[in-house]
């Protein structure tokens, strides 16, 4: 496969990464403001609120533009990468305290209670750390991130969500904290794949990042449709 | 009937706040506790505060519910229903889906039968939530079957946008209503408006 026709679905995967996280976006808002329940309406604005992250940390993938631009000294595309990482913590946070709740037992998968008093200041140390301190070379910051990240926020995070998801009664919120675990665990898979093949990549791992990085928000829009079933009306009796 | 998070909860507040308010009878069988009821029923703005349901509750209650006690449960709820029988009575319950989990449907089908079968000899009318997703197809059908009226709420998509509606499955001594209304909860009480859709 030549190098033209790799690039080509490089950039188209960003694209569809994006289109996904805005239907993310607008499902979630819809469902959210169509239910009545708050544990069920804050989910789905959650989910809204992380397609928007991921819909920004898109953009420069596909605009070039966008991710030369510089804000305070540092250029967006980073400070996007580094939020996501902030967004999806609060975002595994909010959801795995609802499935604490919603365990009959209220047990404290993980520690998670104790964890996240630890986690908010690391992160967002983390991030103000890298985004502020001397400049890093970009491998030496990636390596950075995806060590703290890889090794810490999203192998955790998912299997708080999926041994949450197993001890909730309720199979909507089930379902959709599994396919919450399964966006994390295509992240962590992705995150993986970039740091491995970031010094010698092939088009076969190029092919495979770009796969895995519209995989997620997929199954992120798939999280958001489980919230709740969405009928179609029959228009003869409407 | 419909998914979680849809608004029966809230209906049955409002049931039962209208009740109140029209000095019937409301027996609240719930799976949760009175606290737990209270704190969900503050979300909808639903006053307690002044009238209070009869509760028959996990915890908090007038009567305890057990889950595992259709005996006591169908006791409880008759010996209630002949106390309070110069009054107009309404029963509000969010057991059923948990019956239906803990139970064989078939079990729970010959009880609900009996039940009403006691019920329908006072001024009373029952109301029941049940989760659809957790539940058969030939369970909600069963269910359906058994009640005299069932009400769907249900999200609908049109275009690209999402709504809540609401259809009337089936009611006793009403003709068949195909149609669709769109629904909401204010401050005073759920809005039902015919749907144009």
């Amino acid at each position: 496969m030549s190098i033209d026709v790799v690039s080509l679905i490089d950039s188209l995967s960003w694209l569809v990464t994006s289109i996904i996280a805005i239907l993310v976006v607008y499902r979630g808002i819809e469902i959210g403001r169509a239910l009545v329940s708050g544990v069920y309406r804050n989910r789905a604005f959650w989910v809204a609120a992380l397609g928007l992250v991921i819909f920004i940390q898109a953009l420069p993938g596909y605009v070039p533009f966008v991710g030369d631009v510089v804000i305070v000294g540092v250029p967006l595309f980073e400070i996007a990468f580094l939020s996501l990482f902030l967004a999806f913590f609060a975002f595994v946070d909010s959801t795995i305290l609802v499935a604490l709740e919603m365990d009959f037992f209220h047990r404290n998968t993980l520690h998670w209670r104790q964890i996240r008093i630890v986690g908010y200041p690391l992160v967002f140390g983390f991030i103000i750390t890298i985004l502020f301190s001397p400049p890093l070379t970009l491998p030496g910051l990636l390596m950075v991130i995806l060590a703290v990240g890889t090794i810490v926020t999203i192998p955790y995070s998912a299997a708080a969500l999926i041994i949450g998801a197993r001890r909730t009664w309720d199979r909507t919120l089930k379902r959709h904290l599994t396919l919450l675990g399964f966006v994390f665990v295509v992240y962590l898979v992705s995150f993986v794949e970039a740091t491995t093949s970031f010094n010698n990549p092939t088009p076969a791992s190029d092919l495979l990042g770009d796969f895995l990085v519209v995989l997620a928000p997929y199954l992120l829009y798939r999280a958001a449709m489980t919230l709740s079933p969405i009928s179609r009306i029959e228009k003869e009796t409407a | 009937m419909g998914p979680p998070g849809i608004g029966k909860e809230a209906l049955g507040y409002w049931f039962t706040h209208s009740g109140l308010v029209q000095n019937d009878f409301c027996l609240y069988t719930t799976r949760l506790s009175t606290r737990e009821v209270l704190q969900d029923v503050k979300a909808f703005n639903v006053d307690f505060s002044q009238r209070v349901p009869f509760w028959f509750a996990s915890g908090g209650g007038q009567i305890k519910f057990d889950v595992n006690d259709l005996a006591g449960l169908s006791y409880n709820i008759k010996d209630i229903l002949k106390k309070n029988s110069d009054r107009r009575i309404r029963v509000v319950t969010d057991v059923l889906s948990s019956l239906l989990m803990l139970n064989q449907p078939d079990a729970i089908y010959k009880f609900l039968t009996q039940l009403f079968t006691d019920v329908k000899q006072y001024d009373s009318v029952v109301l029941a939530t049940l989760e659809e997703g957790m539940h058969p197809p030939n369970v909600l059908a069963a269910m359906q079957q058994l009640f005299d009226g069932v009400v769907e709420l249900r999200l609908y998509e049109e275009g690209l946008r999402v709504l809540p509606l609401l259809r009337i499955r089936k009611m006793r001594g009403v003709p068949p209503q195909p149609g669709y209304y769109n629904f909401s909860f204010s401050k005073t009480g759920m809005e039902v408006k015919a749907y144009s859709g």
